[in-house]
């Protein structure tokens, strides 16, 4: 076999192994796909709320809100259950933690009224 | 500016999303409006009909809900027109809302007319509805050899769907088994086998490589059973008779007088109906003596879109519909070629490969980002 | 008697001259005139082949600035 082949011989080649290789379901499934793709990258590219989040999530605050929440659900789910009444509640609310929590939701909320 | 889209077709559907990309910002702020107003909630792909025909489609694959492939600031409704008042820029629909417009494009397309040849709908086979798609196929299917005929009306929508269902019958046969009990026989209305020259030089050999026999010159004027007899005195007997019906406008079209046969005269290069500068027309409802095809549609969508948002945000249009047609044509065997020409271009389609047909079974799938104004 | 019908496929390649001058003739009523234009080469010898064939009327056929006129009169 000779190694110096025309970019026109590589050509014929790779659409006979492509003819070879492809059935009209594999082109029909691969003309799906790419119809999906080029409407959910439509709509994302045009989805203002949708390029926020993709720059937001670029912040490392982004990471380590992500990670806050995944470690707090994992924690609340082991840790044992609070005893309920006034008595649990003034414990909980004696918290540091629980009290930062509350001023995070304060400040949350005073953004989302503006 | 309210702009009102008639038909949610393939021509209505991308001037509707051309239109809503390019006005996003007068949608915003309400300075301009869309309506669409169509007579169903689904979307067919009509070209895959000759694939179910032949059992190489699924039905379930030509339907999308037409709202998902709107942009969402379109406001569209369920609800065609049934009346229209030109001359006070409104319309009346079914549900009896009247709607006033400032521009008003109309593109309720074109519907096959079997009524029109006596014996046509009792006696023969075709496939430009879901239903009759699907009984051809199961006729097919039941079929074990004989003289199959293949007739062409005029004017018909897909100009290339003649030879198409030709070649696919032939394959389908080859692929049963029973080819060589199958007598092909192919009549078309003019003097070659297809109206495009060049298609015509290419197919006729094809033809008779294959065995297919033609009658060209042969316009169907009855079909009764087992024969169909032509305006030019001939006749072609048939075990299985598969048509490409005659056509016609939507009725809404001619009930309001809007054009001859539902077909409303129309601007070649502006695209306005004649005598109405606010009036557009486009797809299979105009009158142009061009293709009645999917791609007339799309490419008179886009230069209209350009030209009606042209005139929205500068009070011009900005450019002429060329006339450009791209039309696949699938020749069997896995092999497909494709004609392209506008009003100063000729076509020169090439011979058909295996890559133009995987570009053509590619885009039956991609048509919906087509539709949306993606591609 | 009414107004000739204009064709005008004048630079048409599909469905072509002699199609839109079928599907015309189809919407027309018998005695009606057709006018059609065209600048396809083998119109001069298409046209007058089907109109033959089908047995219409050629009333009038001439050329003037490189567009063929063809006058047709439909009789069934």
């Amino acid at each position: 076999m000779s190694s110096e082949i025309t970019i026109q011989q590589q050509v014929d080649r790779f659409m006979q192994g492509a003819g070879d290789a492809l059935t009209d379901d594999t082109v029909a499934r691969l003309g799906f796909m790419m119809n999906e793709l080029l409407i959910i990258a439509d709509r994302v590219t045009r989805n203002k709320n949708i390029m926020k989040l993709l720059e937001m999530s670029e912040s490392k605050d982004f990471a380590k809100m992500l990670d806050a929440m995944s470690v707090a659900f994992e924690s609340y789910k082991e840790s044992p259950a609070t005893s309920g009444g006034i008595g649990g509640m003034l414990k909980v609310m004696s918290d540091p933690n629980v009290q930062g929590s509350l001023k995070l939701l304060g400040n949350f909320s005073k953004e989302l009224n503006k | 500016m309210h702009i009102l889209v008639v038909g949610g077709g393939m021509g209505g559907t991308i001037l509707a999303n051309n239109l809503a990309r390019r006005l996003s910002g007068e949608l915003e702020q309400g300075s301009s409006k869309i309506t669409m107003l169509s007579a169903s909630d689904k979307h067919m792909y009509q070209p895959g009909l000759l694939y179910v025909a032949v059992g190489k489609m699924s039905t379930s694959e030509l339907y999308r809900d037409q709202k998902s492939l709107l942009e969402p600031s379109i406001n569209f409704q369920v609800d065609p027109v049934e009346k229209f008042d030109l001359d006070n820029n409104s319309v009346t629909t079914k549900s009896g809302k009247k709607i006033s417009y400032d521009i008003l494009c109309i593109a309720t397309g074109s519907r096959g007319n079997a009524a029109g040849i006596p014996g046509l709908a009792e006696n023969a086979c075709q496939f430009y509805t879901e239903a009759d798609a699907l009984a051809m196929y199961k006729k097919l299917q039941k079929f074990e050899g004989g003289k199959v005929v293949v007739a062409t009306g005029v004017p018909h929508k897909c100009p290339m769907s003649p030879l198409e269902i030709t070649f696919f019958l032939m394959d389908y046969f080859k692929k049963r088994g029973i080819w060589d009990k199958v007598d092909l026989h192919y009549t078309y209305p003019i003097g070659r086998v297809h109206s495009l020259a060049p298609v015509a030089e290419w197919a006729a050999p094809e033809f008779e490589k294959e065995g297919i026999t033609y009658e060209t010159l042969f316009n169907m004027k009855e079909v009764v059973p087992g024969k169909v007899i032509s305006e030019e005195d001939s006749s072609a007997e048939f075990d299985l008779l598969v048509t490409v019906p005659p056509h016609k406008g939507m009725q809404v079209i001619e009930d309001n007088e809007l054009g001859k046969g539902g077909f409303i005269p129309t601007d070649k290069k502006k695209l306005n109906m004649e005598g109405r500068d606010n009036v557009y027309v486009l797809g299979d409802t105009t009158n142009l003596p061009i293709s009645k095809a999917g791609s007339t549609a799309h490419f008179e969508a886009e230069a209209l879109g350009e030209n009606i948002a042209a005139i929205v945000q500068m009070g011009e249009p900005v450019r002429d519909y060329d006339g450009k047609v791209f039309c696949f044509i699938e020749a069997g065997e896995g092999k497909a070629t494709y004609a392209m020409f506008d009003y100063n271009n000729p076509p020169n389609p090439q011979a058909p490969t295996s890559g133009l047909h995987w570009f053509k079974t590619a885009y039956n799938r991609m048509y919906w980002a087509s539709a949306r104004g993606i591609i | 008697m009414s107004d000739r019908i204009l064709v005008d496929a004048k630079n048409t390649f599909c469905p072509g001259p002699l199609m839109e001058l079928i599907s015309n003739m189809k919407m027309a009523e018998v005695g009606d005139e057709l006018e059609l234009l065209s600048t396809d080469e083998g119109s001069a010898a298409d046209i007058p082949e089907w109109v033959n064939k089908v047995g219409h009327e050629i009333v009038d056929s001439f050329t003037e600035e490189e567009v063929l006129h063809i006058v047709v009169k439909k009789i069934k």
